[in-house]
């Protein structure tokens, strides 16, 4: 058995040459798109941030469940990590959408509804973070947070969904046909590599995160002890 | 095929610098926590 600090690794150097590989691929491997040109290889990072962020607030909603069953912080700390590293790749999607958009949209913004049902999930999502700070009790904290993360998770169906179901200018990739958007097959095969690299990137990124949150934690539990020992030494001496 | 080489490279850019950002601050945070730690078992010695 592999111990954790070894999984971590291990797992962190898997994620950096799949990105690079990935990274290679969209760069080399992938034609240029003859109507938009060279911005739209932006897409098949831009597609795998939006993919990890809707896995990871999936995930921590698992956690949140996981948490409220077996009132355990280990799945606490897991659930922070992965919705700080959601928010994350979600910010990157918004971001790389928005300078797709401009050449080929002829605007930065425009509320689409599936634009604007991923916004609704990423202000979800800082939200969640700003109260989850404002507590300091771990285990109230940590049931506000399981609940919180199941509930917010409604958020990640509207969004996946809204291109699905409502009139929208945001190319639908997987529809019910199977791939809808006219991609050939080294476009798929970049796509795939791309989508596989961040799920291994978000994995290592969550291990440690949550290993962090854990010395953070016992850390801030040293502190208060060394507090506590040197108010009894000032008590004992006076 | 229209020229978007300048939206392609903002795009990574983009991409590029918020992923290594929050790689360079995890970093950062484990050697905070590291340094704070042997700072408290020196006080505690």
């Amino acid at each position: 058995m592999l111990s954790e600090n070894k999984t971590i690794t291990i797992l962190s150097i898997l994620a950096a040459i799949l990105f690079v590989f990935a990274f290679f691929m969209v760069i080399f491997y992938a034609p240029i798109e003859v109507n938009m040109g060279l911005v739209q290889k932006v897409f098949y990072f831009h597609m795998s941030a939006a993919w990890v962020g809707m896995l990871a607030f999936l995930m921590a909603a698992v956690f949140g469940i996981l948490y409220l069953v077996h009132k355990d912080l280990k799945w606490d700390r897991l659930l922070a990590s992965s919705v700080e590293i959601g928010l994350l790749f979600t910010v990157i999607c918004i971001l790389s959408g928005m300078i797709w958009a401009r050449p080929i949209w002829n605007t930065w913004w425009t509320w689409d509804p599936r634009l604007t049902t991923v916004t609704i999930m990423a202000f979800t999502y800082i939200a969640f973070i700003l109260l989850r700070r404002s507590m300091d009790e771990p285990s109230k904290r940590a049931q506000f947070s399981a609940i919180y993360a199941i509930i917010g998770f409604v958020t990640v169906p509207l969004t996946f969904f809204s291109a699905r179901l409502l009139r929208t200018i945001h190319p639908i990739i997987f529809g019910s046909g199977g791939v809808d958007m006219n991609l050939n097959q080294p476009m798929l095969t970049t796509m795939f590599i791309s989508l596989g690299a961040f799920t291994v990137v978000y994995f290592a990124l969550l291990l440690q995160r949550a290993r962090l949150m854990q010395a953070e934690e016992a850390l801030m539990r040293l502190r208060l002890q060394t507090e506590i020992d040197a108010d009894w030494e000032d008590q004992a001496d006076a | 095929m229209p020229d978007t080489f300048s939206y392609f490279i903002a795009g990574y850019i983009v991409i590029f610098v918020l992923i290594f950002g929050y790689v360079w601050h995890l970093f950062r945070l484990k050697r905070k926590i590291n340094r704070q730690r042997e700072e408290l078992s020196i006080e505690e010695k």
